[in-house]
């Protein structure tokens, strides 16, 4: 172990943070997959390495964002008949455009609610997945999408504003009667 | 002796890093080869103008850098790695376990100056100076 290596603190760190901002949007870690957890983690991960550094690009920090809310999208709406394309492997902004166009009919209100998921949070999804999608500046390159264009700190906040209530209108509401 | 010196943007620290540590080195007659990256960067943005004048004060010119992300070439390449701060070695542990013997640290975090006054950048300067001094031999013989 070198001087400099902390590894369990760092994990610790990270849970704690994930933890922290699950908490203001009323969530809890169980209740999301292990994927979107994991996305979570690299999300907290890259804080660790860019907070206090002004020169840093936060773009990666809004990319783990994404990835998170997609992570969800795909483990949570995309196991529903009708919306499985979330689940599938096109970009954020197609996933928006085709969800933009479903019909919220009677029948896909019902799979909705069967699962404890509101209709009305997912009309509302498009506007804040649209808005998401667009702080997502990742460009591919000849270092094969591994330059992510210049965000910044507060590119970061929004997407996290936004991650917090897309991942919070995804999960299932708690159960009648249950505490 | 190849070294990959590493930081957050590659626009202050980490060319400013690598002009010193060919200085020092080439004081001790040591003949070192220097790259430079970053772990959360700005493709390919130009060093900043207060880092190569602070610099070239020092008859160092930096102006020719520009940020590059870490790659899998530059790591097998290095002989060793330095981190400007502990943050970035221990992403860079996590990240790429196989170099982890590589790694070193200066024994404290180099502060980012980016968009700080020049007063700022000649503090880093001088810092990493006195850092690279201390432990120069070291790092380069080991």
């Amino acid at each position: 172990m070198s001087e400099w290596q902390d590894q369990a603190g760092r994990q610790r760190w990270r849970a704690e943070y994930v933890k922290q901002f699950l908490r203001r949007y009323g969530l809890a870690p169980g209740s999301l997959s292990s994927s979107t957890l994991k996305c979570l983690d690299d999300w907290a991960r890259q804080v660790q390495l860019v907070e206090a550094q002004p020169s840093a690009n936060w773009g990666k920090v809004v990319l783990d964002l994404c990835r998170a809310v997609e992570s969800e999208l795909a483990a949570g709406l995309g196991s529903i008949a009708g919306l499985e394309f979330l689940a599938e492997g096109q970009a954020l902004g197609d996933k928006v455009r085709v969800l933009r166009q479903i019909t919220m009919d009677s029948s896909l209100k019902q799979r909705l609610q069967a699962r404890r998921i509101k209709p009305g949070a997912v009309s509302g999804l498009p506007k804040k997945l649209s808005d998401l999608a667009a702080l997502r500046r990742s460009a591919d390159s000849a270092h094969g999408g591994a330059e992510i264009r210049e965000a910044t700190q507060t590119d970061a906040r929004k997407a996290e504003d936004l991650a917090g209530r897309i991942l919070r209108d995804l999960i299932p509401t708690q159960a009648p009667g249950k505490p | 002796m190849n070294v990959l010196i590493v930081c957050a943007g590659n626009t202050c620290r980490s060319p400013m890093a690598a002009g010193v540590l060919i200085k020092v080195a080439r004081e001790l007659g040591i003949t070192v080869s220097v790259r430079t990256a970053g772990l959360a960067h700005d493709p390919n943005t130009p060093v900043a103008a207060q880092a190569v004048e602070v610099m070239r004060e020092i008859g160092i010119d930096i102006s020719h850098d520009y940020s590059k992300p870490v790659t899998d070439a530059d790591l097998q390449w290095a002989d060793i790695v330095v981190g400007l701060q502990r943050s970035h070695l221990d992403h860079l542990a996590e990240e790429h376990p196989s170099v982890v013997g590589k790694l070193r640290y200066l024994g404290h975090d180099v502060e980012d100056p980016y968009l700080g006054s020049l007063e700022i950048y000649r503090a880093t300067r001088d810092e990493l100076d006195s850092a690279f001094r201390a432990v120069a031999k070291t790092l380069l013989t080991s």
